[in-house]
């Protein structure tokens, strides 16, 4: 089984009440030369309970910035986040850490989300004594999220590098459920780990989020993890969201010319020759805020309105079915994908 | 846990140090005599009476060695105490605040530690007055700069490290975070600066005695012996022989024992329990051959380890 082969993961239906929302969240951090760095240039998310929201873009685009953000480590330059209805950004001293128990994380490296001078389940109780758990309790509930993730037996009073990274990583899972959170954001849980270890862990997720309702912010690289997971995909570029949607519509039918150069990108061992987009050049710096489009200085499609001009995050007629909440941020929505599919060659593709 | 058996260095230092602490101890006691009284003739040589002879006027120099040795094992090692306290929780709230306050308290540790060592305790000297507690304090003010930029830099990494944002994120408090992550994980380079500290707190005590701000007379210190004895070189040079050795064997002992800690901590050694990114303990000699077959060159003084360490000793791990 390869994880391409993996079916895309059906929405739930009527999960529509939004457990968390980022409204123009922007980050800014000072650079050399008094420069300032736009890590996060305007994000505007919703994560709906019970759901799994991959997000997507390249090294750099800003999306372990946006997950920091969105677990209230940073106050961001701008923006507004509201959890549950509440106002995040407002919360101070206890009210922010009985907020903290609601929202955890999973990192990419095992190897460093775990103090290697920690016993596994006093890493695991952390979460929980933070939050003001009796000990007792807390050492009950973290011995029970450690049975949950399949933990080896005995492994509480052992320490980290006592175990392989797949094993790290279960009880690094263990600590993120262990205080029953409502959202989990998932760092590239899997990119650190051997290929034969990937699934287990993916289907681990899966199961916990079935068993415990939990709501997943995916962030990964990886196109076919993301399809595996997901409900709904959200595509970032340079710090911005560029397209949002269902997984099966953002995947299948990409209105953004970013998103349909990405899933091209992914090999397919089933389709013989195909078009292949290769994007030309390195993304603008962040440390410039382009006026138009971020994507418009590598996008053979672009237009001097794209350079000039910021497209909107909306709605568009382009995508296939109107009204599924499938946003893209383009002038021209859905023509790269139109042309790969007629077969009309851009001038930066090439047939592999 | 830690291997003890081809750390020279650990073994040497903390025997010259127990050694010297026993001697301190019992020496007054074996030798017999109140060390600030006349008891023979001046300048006599080693005998049955006085074993290591007697100063320019009278008194017993084994009883007095042992003295001073007291003396500079307690002051070297109770100020490195005190400067390692105020030094590590400098280093340790500037490396993890950051930013404004960071800068401050660095640059007041650059300050203090722009000033020459030995004028700057003779200034507190002059501010605070003599006496044996006023010359700690100077000396931990001292030596607590070098602890606190020592300490920042592995903080400033380990800061960032995953399980110290993941506690961040579990909302565990800042000063518990410091104290139960970072501090823990930064212990070898504390320990290693402790005993270097020490040693030259041993030889800033001796300097500034020998010029006569250190321990006042009566009562005996090496640098005041030293100092004391200078006009009598010629006629009996023992008595400036015997406080350079105990100068000599202190600092030694530390530099030794500074030596020995960092060699025994160092995670390269297969000692301790993971306190680097992604190296999990391993057998030296199964990681040189393992980076000579992966086609890159094998760094040289990876860590003194030597190639026949047992196998089984340092396996990883692994489950």
């Amino acid at each position: 089984m390869t994880l391409t082969d993996l079916e895309p993961t059906q929405r739930p239906e009527g999960a529509s009440d939004a457990l968390m929302m980022l409204n123009g969240i922007r980050q800014e951090f000072p650079a050399a030369g008094g420069r300032t760095v736009h890590a996060l240039d305007g994000v505007t998310l919703e994560v709906q309970r019970g759901e799994t929201l991959g997000i997507v873009g390249e090294s750099g685009c800003g999306k372990s910035t946006l997950a920091r953000a969105a677990l209230l480590l940073r106050k961001p330059t701008a923006g507004e986040i509201r959890f549950g209805g509440q106002d995040a950004l407002a919360m101070r001293g206890g009210r922010l850490r009985a907020h903290r128990r609601r929202a955890q994380m999973v990192f990419q490296d095992p190897n460093d989300s775990l103090d290697p001078r920690y016993k596994v389940l006093r890493s695991v109780m952390e979460p929980l004594l933070a939050a003001g758990v009796p000990r007792k309790e807390a050492k009950d509930k973290a011995l029970a999220a450690l049975e949950a993730v399949g933990a080896p037996d005995g492994a509480a009073d052992r320490f980290p590098h006592e175990f392989s990274g797949g094993q790290r990583q279960r009880i690094a899972i263990a600590r993120a459920i262990a205080t029953e959170p409502e959202l989990v954001v998932l760092d590239e849980p899997t990119s650190a780990l051997d290929v034969s270890i990937q699934a287990q862990i993916l289907n681990l997720l899966l199961e916990l989020q079935e068993s415990k309702k939990l709501t997943y912010m995916f962030i990964s690289h990886n196109l076919a993890v993301i399809r595996h997971l997901s409900h709904r995909v959200a595509v970032m570029y340079l710090g911005r969201i560029v397209e949002v949607g269902p997984a099966s519509q953002v995947l299948a039918d990409p209105l953004h010319p970013y998103t349909a150069a990405l899933l091209s990108a992914v090999p397919d061992p089933d389709a013989g020759k195909r078009e292949r987009i290769i994007l030309q050049g390195d993304p603008p710096s962040p440390t410039q805020r382009v006026p138009g489009c971020a994507f418009a200085s590598r996008c053979w499609l672009a237009t001097e309105q794209c350079r000039t001009e910021a497209p909107p995050l909306v709605r568009t007629d382009a995508a296939a079915d109107s009204t599924g909440g499938h946003l893209v941020a383009c002038h021209r929505p859905g023509e790269g994908q139109e042309a790969l599919r007629l077969g009309l060659t851009p001038a930066s593709s090439t047939t592999v | 846990m830690i291997k003890l058996k081809k750390n020279g260095a650990l073994i040497g230092g903390a025997a010259i140090l127990a050694l010297l602490t026993v001697y301190a101890l019992l020496g007054p006691l074996v030798g017999g005599y109140d060390p600030n009284l006349t008891t023979g003739g001046p300048f006599e040589g080693p005998s049955g009476e006085h074993w290591l002879g007697t100063d320019n006027i009278g008194r017993d120099n084994f009883v007095r060695l042992a003295i001073a040795t007291r003396y500079a094992i307690v002051i070297s090692l109770v100020s490195s105490v005190i400067s390692m306290v105020i030094g590590t929780a400098i280093g340790l709230i500037a490396g993890y605040a950051g930013g404004r306050l960071d800068n401050l308290l660095m640059r007041g540790t650059e300050i203090i530690m722009a000033i020459p060592a030995i004028l700057f305790a003779l200034v507190i000297r002059v501010i605070i007055g003599p006496g044996f507690i006023p010359l700690i304090i100077a000396m931990a003010i001292i030596g607590a700069p070098g602890f606190a930029r020592i300490m920042r830099s592995p903080i400033l990494v380990l800061r960032d490290r995953d399980f110290v944002v993941a506690a961040e994120i579990a909302g565990v408090r800042k000063p518990f975070i410091a104290l139960s992550h970072l501090l823990p994980n930064a212990t070898t380079p504390m320990l290693v600066n402790f005993a270097s500290t020490a040693s030259l707190a041993v030889l800033i005590e001796s300097s500034l005695s020998f010029l006569g701000q250190g321990v006042q007379a009566p009562d005996p210190s090496a640098g005041r012996m030293i100092s004391e004895s200078m006009r009598y070189m010629q006629l009996d040079p023992l008595l400036i022989v015997l406080p350079a050795i105990l100068i000599t064997l202190l600092t030694v002992a530390w530099n030794l024992l500074a030596d020995g800690v960092q060699l025994a901590l160092s995670p390269k050694a297969g000692n301790l329990a993971v306190p680097t990114r992604g190296r999990r303990r391993r057998n030296r000699t199964s990681g040189a051959a393992g980076s000579a077959a992966a086609g890159t060159t094998v760094v040289a003084g990876e860590g003194p380890v030597p190639a026949d360490t047992p196998q089984d000793d340092a396996t990883p791990a692994r489950v």
